[in-house]
């Protein structure tokens, strides 16, 4: 830097450089509306009337799946190129706080839309703190001092009139591999709810966790499956009988985050998407093999299922077609070294 | 397809040095030994986390802590039928399968005075008479009595004798319009349900309702869920007409 200014704190850490972009506080907002992905169901009923008495008709909805977080959709109004960088302010903090992140930050016209997803529902609801470059920032201040820099292009990179973004702690965390431990099911019944042990990493302690807010994006994200099936047949009531029920269920879980105390930050997941399909046959004339359920691969999302819910199978082939059913199998992605940052809401209010 | 008991891996992955395994096991339940085949099949599938690449020792100790057993136990309770399977204004009579009933089953069959290459569905003892009954599916098709397809045989066997009697039964009215026309006071019933054709006998039975079945309800001819009513016919003429239904025991 032959010139310009360059500030730094006895940690050596830089405050203000003035080649530098700074944020500023853009403001304060909170959702205009939430919503939930659909549950993607389908299933393929028998006719059990005069089966055998132990043909399963149980649980073939979302009975016993972990309920879905929700996803506040924000609109922020910052007309410009850049992402405005968004701070959670939590519904609250602690061992029992819901865990909460950004999951999806994209341009709608003249606004940004941000879309925070939480683990579980509560009210209040999240809000967030934005801040945008000086360029996208069109609040006016009657503040006549201060500090103003400029870069070589003579671009105002740091107003102090208008509130920049300050940090007070950060770092990196690494999300849970799996978001559930042990078995995902027994039978009929599924168990896929989030149990994974959170991961929890420590920032410069402050005075007032309540206070925090933080800028954590999720990118981590675990898909997790069980499935069943059964097959019988023989004589039951002087009828000869046949049943077959083949299911999948499955949860797509998003990494969120939480203050869980003055100086500890922790990572874990909520379910965030979720289906189940099933096909079920039952007959009391015809005796078929024992069916055996498609091998289930992950790949192609939404369409696929939309297309298996119209495919549904024939008597003959009533197993569950095997294919794209979610999005993988039983496994995660990105979980590691998702950057933090953690600034203080009372710097804004 | 025939399934196999057992255990397969259906899909590996390598996560951060983490070997997550979806395994598929199957249990079956044991070889019926009259029947002579496996009826009921269950598989289910998994995730199974190692921290190396397991050996298939490994991977069986995992199996065994989660409860794996290839052998599927019977389910019970559920499967009882009523052991009634008709009770007419004049007898009962008990039917019992091998499955449910199987010490009464082998005690009646023990008594059949001839050899008979398949075992039946349901026999059922009525005075000097066994009743052997073979479903239309039953993988024991009864080829020694029977070469016409029904939905239902009965052969009876005299317990002494060895005597046989044949019929075998049909949903709907199975008779040429000749023998219906033939048959005394036929036109004065409706609702028909089923016929029995003796084999060995210039009989005929006619099964007909009280009332028509409600829309999707099943024909009631083999469990009996809805009474109905049998006239038969020796030659042309009734022989009897009985009330058929169920009375829980």
């Amino acid at each position: 830097m032959a010139h310009g200014l360059l500030v730094k704190n006895e940690d050596n850490e830089v405050l203000i450089d003035s080649d530098f972009i700074h944020y500023h506080f853009l403001g304060k907002y909170t959702h205009s509306s939430v919503t939930q992905i659909p549950d993607l169901l389908g299933g393929s009923d028998a006719n059990t009337y005069g089966i055998g008495g132990n043909s399963p008709d149980q649980n073939k909805g979302t009975q016993n799946m972990p309920s879905k977080g929700e996803i506040y959709v924000f609109s922020v109004p910052v007309n410009g190129s850049t992402p405005p960088m968004c701070f959670i302010k939590p519904t609250s903090t602690g061992s029992s706080a819901p865990f909460t992140a950004i999951i999806l930050t994209k341009q709608s016209g003249s606004n940004w839309e941000i879309r925070v997803f939480q683990s579980t529902v509560t009210s209040p609801s999240p809000v967030l703190y934005c801040f945008s470059p000086l360029s996208q920032v069109s609040n006016s201040t009657s503040t006549t001092h201060g500090l103003k820099t400029l870069n070589s292009s003579g671009v105002v990179t740091f107003d102090s009139r208008f509130k920049p973004l300050k940090a007070v702690g950060g770092g990196t965390i690494t999300s849970p591999g799996l978001a559930h431990t042990g078995s995902t099911g027994s039978s009929w019944t599924v168990s896929l709810g989030v149990n994974a042990s959170s991961v929890s990493t420590s920032f410069t302690t402050q005075s007032s966790a309540s206070d925090l807010i933080y800028y954590c994006p999720s990118l981590a994200h675990a898909c997790q499956q069980y499935t069943h099936e059964e097959s019988d047949e023989g004589i039951y009531d002087w009828e000869s009988y046949a049943w077959a029920r083949s299911d999948i269920w499955w949860c797509f879980y998003r990494s969120c985050f939480r203050i869980a105390s003055t100086s500890s930050f922790e990572a874990n997941y909520g379910v965030f998407a979720r289906g189940h399909f099933y096909e079920h046959k039952a007959d009391t004339t015809n005796v078929f093999a024992g069916l055996i359920l498609g091998a289930l691969t992950g790949g192609v999302y939404f369409a696929a299922l939309l297309a298996a819910i119209v495919a549904a199978g024939s008597f003959t082939s009533a197993n569950v077609d095997g294919g794209n059913y979610l999005p993988y199998e039983n496994s995660y992605r990105n979980t590691s070294g998702n950057a933090f940052i953690i600034s203080k809401a009372s710097y804004y209010d | 397809m025939t399934k196999q008991a057992g255990w397969k891996i259906i899909n590996t992955e390598v996560n951060e040095d983490l070997y997550l395994l979806t395994i598929e096991m199957t249990s079956l339940s044991p070889i019926n030994s009259i029947s002579g085949i496996r009826h009921r099949a269950s598989t289910t599938s998994n995730l199974f986390t190692f921290d190396h690449e397991p050996s298939n020792s490994e991977i069986e100790t995992s199996l065994e802590e989660y409860g794996f057993n290839p052998e599927l136990e019977e389910v019970s309770g559920d499967r009882l039928i009523n052991k009634i399977r008709i009770d007419t204004d004049d007898e009962q009579q008990f039917g019992y399968d091998f499955q449910n009933n199987r010490e009464d089953y082998l005690n009646i069959m023990n008594l059949v005075p001839i050899t008979i290459d398949k075992n039946p569905a349901y026999v059922i003892l009525k005075g000097d008479w066994i009743y052997l009954y073979y479903t239309r599916e039953d993988i024991n098709y009864p080829t020694q009595f029977f070469s016409t397809n029904h939905i239902l045989y009965s052969v009876r066997i005299h317990k002494d004798t060895g005597e046989t009697k044949r019929k075998g039964y049909d949903f709907d009215l199975t008779i040429s319009d000749e023998v219906k026309n033939s048959l005394e006071d036929f036109n004065d019933i409706s609702h028909i349900i089923g016929t029995g054709h003796f084999y060995d006998e210039d009989r005929v039975t006619v099964y007909y309702l009280a009332e028509a079945l409600g829309e999707g309800v099943a024909n009631p001819l083999l469990n009996v869920l809805t009474p109905f009513y049998g006239i038969t016919w020796e030659g042309n003429n009734k022989l009897y007409n009985r009330y058929y239904h169920r009375v829980p025991i």
